[in-house]
């Protein structure tokens, strides 16, 4: 299914504004990908709830480093 | 966003044959054309059929897949129907296929099952999976949102109900706009981030019980996680089942409006039955009269002859009869003379008569037996026939029955009339009552929906109050485990927990952006909501006074005045139809799902200016409009104008036979 980001544009624009102000340590790609993982299955919230568990693991494997 | 091409609809319901309307790839408006009963509201819900495989107002599994299908086809052999919907999304083309047909070896159908269903929809040549196909349509108008694009203009009322608190139609309103504006997929983040947050929370839990220095504090995290899973999942599962409750309850209630329908379409029939043989009965008495009245009728025709006879009979008799009559007398007179001459005395007067008096006397008695000779033999013989005559005449003397004829004539033509009038309705309630299929199992099915909707509200309450605790418990855990956790790091001083530790911070955070932009994105909304609908409101209303609408927290509107104060109180009906219209136009346009609106006759309610100025904002609703309306619902030359280059195609709904409606372009269309 293609992605058709302009479709939640305004829904990211409200999570960038949060993020921009208060979280700047979450890339916005991130909350990005989440938004467009959740938007395409909303219908199969398994598969976004697994999408979701990967992109922030993914982020955290980079961010938090094993000693 | 989604673009419907054509519909092609085959021996479904009025439509016989393969029917197909072709909708125009650009932006405007496209009316649908039909007097009542030709099938506008049959034509939505095919549209509903196409994308959802539904049928509305039909007793869920009781749908007679024979009587949604053309009658004529049927008699003609031609049993299911075929609905196909071409469309456009995100560039790509779109056939969707359902059909119902025949099991093989079947010929007459006489259950559901002796039907199959064919679904299949084709992206540009390629046919797709089931799987990708339900994705597809779930993706493009899931079905929670049907009501914004395909809507019956008489069900707008209950947008009403979004201003009530605690209302439960509103409350499945408002989860439809949330779903249409989007909402789900912040919340959807927000469970799923809060899941790998409490993931990962679990895995700092455990590695501090795996350091001796805070072995007990992690313990007693682990023990509270665990219970605040519990409690979350059952919190989870209540909602769930108390969505699909309220969903279920819906359903009840529209099935027990169907029954109170149906029912009253049945006390119409047996009353109707009733009055028709009441009616009957009553033609058959005037028939029978009539034939009475008809037999002697002859009498009556001949009655003018036999009087003009008799009135000359009559007349004969007379003549003869004052002969006889005056010879009668007068041999009595003379007797009386004869006598007084011969004794000289009269014993009238009791006087002597003088010899003088006596000669005149005797004169004059031979004068009047000259005179009053009486009745010849020829005479008596005649007055005697002309009697019997008379006698036989009076006999053939009978009123005339005209006008006795002509008042059971007016009463039966009367009531010929009033059964064919009565009759006529009955068609109409039988048929109306074919298309709530099998009538027998009615008075048990109804019976069942009331009992199964007085155990569902029950339900609904029981879960209500299972969630208020859950979510109280959840409260209450989460409170404890703060403490603890705050605890943990300040005493946690290991390389495993820092990490571990930041893993849950950042993982607060991401969960925080969806958490905090619910709220964010639902106030957004609400102030776009709220502005683009008064936009159309006061593009629509006809009060100049009535300047804005104000949101609440369920997405209902209050009409505010130009002086201020408290909301407008006690709307019309009109003015509920103008505010769920401006609602329903404001949703399409801040929603990231976007579609055609099809509307079934929105104009009910609303007085010419309302009509008119809809009329002016329907290109603003949606950039695919369908508009299907009855015949002088509207006024179609002004609304043709009012359009102007925006109305880009009229089709007509034109009927062939009662059973039998054609798609036909209007030929009237600019």
């Amino acid at each position: 299914m293609p992605m058709n980001k302009i479709e939640v544009e305004e829904l990211l624009k409200v999570l960038e504004d949060i993020r921009a102000a208060k979280y700047p340590e979450i890339p916005s790609e991130l909350i990005q990908s989440i938004v467009l993982a959740e938007f395409e299955n909303q219908d199969n919230r398994t598969e976004g709830s697994i999408i979701t568990r990967r992109l922030i693991d993914d982020f955290l494997r980079q961010s938090v480093h094993e000693g | 966003m989604l673009r419907f091409i054509s519909l092609t609809v085959e021996d479904f319901g009025p439509f016989k044959g393969s029917q197909t309307i072709d909708f125009t790839s650009d932006d405007g408006v496209t009316f649908i054309w039909g007097n009542n009963g030709r099938g506008k509201t049959t034509l939505l819900n095919i549209f509903r059929y196409a994308i959802y495989g539904k049928f509305q107002n039909r007793r869920g599994t009781n749908v007679n897949l024979t009587m949604l299908s053309n009658r004529e086809s049927r008699s003609e052999g031609r049993y299911g129907f075929k609905v196909v919907l071409r469309m456009s999304y995100d560039g790509e083309i779109y056939e969707l296929t359902r059909q119902f047909k025949l099991r093989t070896g079947v010929s007459r159908p006489t259950k559901n099952d002796d039907y199959e269903q064919t679904v299949y929809l084709k992206k540009g040549t390629a046919i797709l999976s089931s799987e990708d196909t339900d994705h597809i349509l779930k993706i493009i108008m899931p079905e929670q949102v049907a009501r914004f694009f395909l809507f019956d203009g008489e069900l707008l009322q209950e947008y009403e109900e979004l201003l009530m608190e605690d209302s439960d139609t509103g409350a499945q309103i408002k989860k439809s706009i949330e779903e249409i504006l989007g909402v789900p997929v912040l919340t959807n983040g927000a469970t799923d981030t809060a899941a790998v947050l409490g993931a990962y929370t679990n895995a700092k839990t455990r590695t501090a019980q795996s350091n001796k220095q805070t072995e007990q504090l992690g313990s007693q995290i682990a023990t509270l996680e665990a219970a605040l899973q519990g409690h979350n999942a059952e919190l989870e599962r209540l909602r769930e089942e108390l969505t699909q409750e309220l969903g279920r309850k819906s359903e009840l209630e529209s099935e027990q409006n169907q029954n109170e329908h149906v029912k009253a379409l049945l006390a119409e029939m047996k009353a109707l039955e009733n009055s028709i043989a009441e009616k009957k009965a009553r033609r058959e008495g005037l028939l029978s009269d009539i034939k009475n009245t008809t037999k002697d009728a002859w009498k009556g025709l001949i009655g003018f002859r036999v009087n003009e006879i008799l009135s000359d009979v009559e007349a004969e008799v007379k003549v003869l009869e004052d002969k006889e009559n005056s010879q009668k007398v007068a041999q009595h007179f003379l007797k009386e003379m004869k006598e007084a001459a011969s004794r000289k005395h009269c014993n009238l007067c009791d006087q002597d008569i003088d010899d003088a008096l006596i000669l005149k006397m005797e004169e004059r008695i031979k004068v009047l037996e000259g005179n009053y000779g009486g009745l010849t033999p020829e005479e008596s013989g005649k007055l005697r026939t002309l009697q019997i005559r008379k006698a036989t005449l009076e006999t053939m003397r009978y009123p005339s029955s005209k006008e006795r004829l002509e008042i059971y004539e007016r009463q039966l033509a009367a009531v010929t009339v009033e059964i064919s009038d009565d009759e006529r309705k009955l068609k109409a309630v039988k048929e109306e009552l074919e298309k709530h299929g099998d009538i027998e199992e009615l008075s048990t099915s109804m019976q069942n929906c009331v009992k199964n909707l007085i155990n569902c509200l029950k339900k609904i309450d029981n879960l209500k109050e299972g969630e208020r605790q859950e979510a109280e418990q959840i409260a209450n855990i989460r409170s404890s485990l703060a403490t603890l956790n705050a605890k943990l790091d300040k005493t946690a001083t290991g390389e495993d927990m820092v990490r571990a530790r930041r893993r849950v911070e950042l993982c607060e955070m991401i969960h925080n952006i969806f958490e905090e932009g619910i709220d964010a994105y639902r106030n957004n909304l609400k102030s776009r909501v709220e502005k683009d609908a008064t936009d159309l409101f006061v593009r629509i209303s006809n009060d100049p006074d009535y300047v804005r609408l104000e949101i609440n927290d369920n997405y209902g509107l209050a009409i505010y005045h130009k002086d201020g104060g408290d909301p407008v109180p006690l709307r019309s009906a009109g003015f509920e139809h103008v505010v769920a219209l401006a609602l329903i136009g404001a949703l399409h346009k801040n929603a990231p799902l976007r579609g055609p609106v099809i509307m079934d006759s929105p104009f009910g309610r609303l007085d010419p200016t309302h009509k008119e100025n809809i009329i002016k904002v329907l290109p603003s609703l949606s950039e695919q409009v369908v508009l299907l309306a009855y015949t002088h619902e509207i006024d179609e030359q002004r609304a043709r104008e009012t359009l102007g280059s925006s109305l880009k195609k009229e089709y007509r709904l034109t009927r062939q036979t009662s059973f039998y409606t054609r798609i036909e372009p209007n030929q009237e269309v600019k």
